[in-house]
């Protein structure tokens, strides 16, 4: 999956040089957006529950020079914040996980509705503390990792839109002799503002 | 010279023995109590200087086996005088007296001493007396233990401290004033006994009592017990059934006696009224007690130089029903009762001589005894205490005898049947292990309470008879094919029943039973990103108990040691001990609570 995510993104790269655009548009899009976090770990499931919420901000750029304008690259931030309960003595825990992605993505410009979709490498922060009988008091670490996101953009305004989005997670954490699957997927809706950089 | 005559003495003893032999040889043969001397086997013999007194038969370091400790007085020229603790390791037995603390080294030995929970912490605590000798100081000490049967000394905790020296012999633990912890008595609060005198002293107001204050710490007092000659066995049971803790005690110069309690631990002297005989100068040795004709209530074997008396008790009398002879020339010291050949009934022990079977209907008569074991037991040169035990776990009575002019004696019973129940109350009313002043009756299954089918009457004591403290399980000997249900009456007037008892077996039990169904699972305590190996502990109600009110976990570091963890509510069935190994094999004790803060017997559960 990893080799996958990697070939897309270098294709995206790739054929971006091969197609420019003359279009003039809006080049810039801020997005702020929430939604849940979905992860594969069934410990996840068992401390947490099936989601997290997450909270998204994002920066977006359409290449002007390249695939006529349907490249948009972009730096996203997810924040998770969660409370849950150890599996045998139910104390509560606490979890926070924040991420920088970059993104590449594809746009299929079908105004108002954009489709897009695109690889991202990610880097993941997180943060479980734990109750005063744990052997330890908290948990922290960083893992990069690699991610997929589709969704579309619908541009009710010259400014103004909406962004709706699946993003796929891959990241793998490990703790001593703990491992933790924390990729999984996103679904995530907000606004954007579009504006020229 | 005194040697010289205890020669001469042995030398008469074997011809007797011998003379024995050809005339009832083939009694001896067919003996249906049979005994084997294991003495030398198991290395129990005692010291070289001789001076055996009194003995217990003990689980000091509650690993399921009974242990022996052996007081001794010394000899006339030997020093320090130490007493004897032998730990039980199944094929032997090491005397470590000495590394566990309770040796009480000196001058002049100990005679009396007693095995209780004091502390209801359900292990033994030791309380020992010394031996005065002309010389100072000559106190009482009492001994904790630890749980795995080493001692520390408390006898500061007693207060005021000890200023008198004390030439105590028998001693006593009840709970005499029925506060919830065990009391302690003992006999002769003086020096100067004058053993020999023929005439009963004035009564003097001594105190002799240690009163447990439930804290850790005794009252030295006096409780009605007057001092007016020498004394020797003290046993202490519920003389008159009315729900309190007696006390008898044999004496020299002044009539055996009877003091009864009150109820709130102060004593009057009954013993004209139960009809025990006004002779002084008799000199008694040992009062012990004990149901011989099964009809629920305490009979009396007295013992002494005069021989041995059995009174029956009718009524809350006590009647002179025959006397038997003793083995020897010497004075007889003590008589132990107990069920030695499984027929049902209580047989009688004298200590240096014979068995005497119980006819069913309370008549003693000397029965065969096979050689070997008779000849260890006449053989004895100044034999004093024995106490029953089931040494070697095979269900029946084991002896051992102690002699103060020779070696000791253990002589295994070869009944080897299953024709036995054991009970032990591994916690009582008090919270502490032993039951010391509970009631058991054994009854034919179904019939609990109709004194036409009760089977066995027994009350746990401590010390009792001179200076004899049997193993603190109860023994029935019973019928191989039959049920039976079981009354244990506690000194509080609790009750429990259990029912179905099938033979052959030894049960434990207690005021509160333990929880039901105690299991212990390893399981992962996970976060999302680290786990803890922890243990999960499930139990649920007994239905059997009542007023619990929290359960109470411990962490067994040896076997019974009790360290404790924590406590949960009532209705909480479930403990997470945290932070475990998984390499490590852990075992852990739950114990249920009552609302007056009493403990249960605890369950086990050993988490590979």
């Amino acid at each position: 999956m990893r080799r996958f995510c990697i070939f897309i993104f270098v294709f995206v790269l790739a054929s971006s040089l091969l197609w420019t655009g003359t279009e003039e548009v809006k080049n810039s899009r801020i997005s702020i957006s929430g939604g849940a976090y979905f992860l594969r770990d069934d410990v996840f499931k068992q401390v947490y529950g099936n989601h997290a919420w997450i909270v998204c901000g994002g920066y977006s750029y359409r290449l002007p020079f390249l695939l006529k304008n349907h490249l948009e690259v972009g730096v996203n931030f997810r924040f998770l914040s969660d409370k849950g309960k150890l599996t045998v003595t139910k104390e509560p825990v606490d979890l926070v996980m924040s991420d920088v992605t970059l993104t590449v993505k594809y746009l299929f410009d079908l105004n108002p509705i954009i489709p897009y979709a695109g690889p991202g490498l990610q880097y993941i922060w997180y943060k479980e503390e734990y109750p005063p009988l744990f052997p330890v008091s908290s948990v922290r670490g960083s893992v990069a990792g690699l991610s997929f996101q589709a969704g579309c953009y619908y541009d009710f305004s010259s400014s103004l839109g909406i962004d709706v989005s699946v993003l796929y997670c891959l990241a793998r954490a490990e703790e001593g002799m703990v491992q933790t699957d924390i990729g999984g997927i996103g679904i995530k809706a907000g606004m954007v503002y579009r504006f020229d950089f | 010279m005194k040697c010289r005559n205890s020669h001469l003495l042995n030398k008469k003893k074997s011809t007797l023995v011998c003379v024995l032999i050809i005339l009832v040889f083939p009694l001896f043969l067919m003996g249906s109590i049979r005994f084997t001397d294991v003495t030398q086997e198991y290395n129990v013999a005692g010291y070289s200087y001789f001076g055996g007194h009194g003995v217990c038969w003990v689980d000091v370091n509650s690993d399921g086996k009974l242990d022996l400790y052996i007081k001794n007085e010394g000899a006339q020229g030997q020093g320090i005088v130490n007493n004897i603790l032998y730990i039980n390791y199944g094929d032997s037995f090491l005397d470590e007296a000495l590394s566990r603390g309770v040796a009480d080294a000196y001058f002049r030995g100990t005679h009396g001493a007693v095995f209780a929970d004091l502390d209801s912490d359900k292990d033994f605590d030791l309380f020992s007396t010394t031996t005065y000798g002309g010389v100072s100081p000559s106190h009482n000490h009492i001994y904790e233990n630890d749980g795995t049967g080493y001692f520390e000394d408390i006898t500061n905790q007693i207060s005021p401290s000890q200023d008198t020296d004390t030439a105590s012999r028998g001693v006593a633990a009840a709970d005499f004033d029925n506060d919830g912890d065990l009391d302690l008595y003992f006999s002769n609060p003086l020096s100067e006994i004058n053993a020999m005198s023929s005439q009963p002293s004035s009564p003097q107001e001594l105190k002799n009592f240690y009163m447990n204050n439930g804290d850790g710490t005794f009252t030295w007092m006096f409780r009605g017990i007057k001092w007016s000659g020498f004394v020797q066995g003290v046993s202490a049971v519920d003389i008159d059934r009315d729900g309190d803790i007696d006390i008898a005690e044999a004496r020299w110069a002044p009539p055996s006696t009877i003091y009864l309690n009150d109820g709130s631990g102060f004593f009057y002297d009954a013993g004209i009224g139960f009809g025990l005989p006004q002779t002084i100068d008799v000199r008694d040795n040992g009062m012990t007690f004990g149901d011989t004709d099964s009809d629920g209530d305490l009979d009396l074997v007295v013992i002494g130089h005069h021989g041995i008396d059995l009174y029956k008790n009718r009524q809350g009398i006590f009647h002179m029903e025959s006397s038997m002879s003793t083995a020897g020339n010497q004075p007889s010291f003590h008589c132990c009762l107990g069920d030695l050949d499984h027929d049902g009934d209580l047989d009688l022990y004298e200590s240096g001589g014979y068995i005497y079977e119980n006819n069913g209907q309370g008549g003693f008569a000397l029965v065969s005894l096979n050689v070997g074991a008779l000849m260890a037991s006449l053989n004895t040169v100044d034999p004093r205490a024995s106490a029953l035990g089931d040494y070697d776990g095979d269900g029946d009575l084991d002896i051992y005898l102690t002699d103060k002019g020779g070696y000791n004696v253990l002589l295994r019973n070869d009944v080897d049947d299953s024709n036995w129940i054991q009970i032990e109350i591994l916690s009582d009313e008090m919270g502490g292990t032993g039951g010391l002043g509970a009631k058991l009756s054994l009854y034919r299954t179904g019939h609990v309470g109709e004194p036409g089918f009760l089977v066995g009457y027994r009350e746990i004591t401590g010390e009792y008879g001179y200076l004899a403290q049997d193993m603190p399980a109860v023994h029935f000997g019973v019928s191989q094919n039959s049920q039976y249900d079981l009354k244990i009456e506690f000194i509080n007037g609790a009750q429990r029943t259990l029912t179905n008892i099938s033979p052959g077996q030894k049960i434990q039990t207690g005021y509160i039973l333990p929880p039901a169904d105690l299991e212990g699972e390893r399981k992962q305590n996970r976060a999302l990103f680290y786990q803890e190996n922890v243990i999960q502990l499930t139990w649920n109600v007994n239905p059997d108990n009542q007023n619990v009110v929290k359960y109470r976990i411990y962490q067994i570091e040896q076997w019974r040691k009790f360290e404790y963890m924590d406590e949960v509510n009532a209705d909480v069935l479930v403990y997470n001990v945290r932070n475990t190994s998984p390499e490590t094999q852990y075992t852990f004790a739950v114990t249920a609570v009552n609302s007056s803060d009493i403990q249960g017997v605890p369950a086990y559960v050993i988490v590979e």
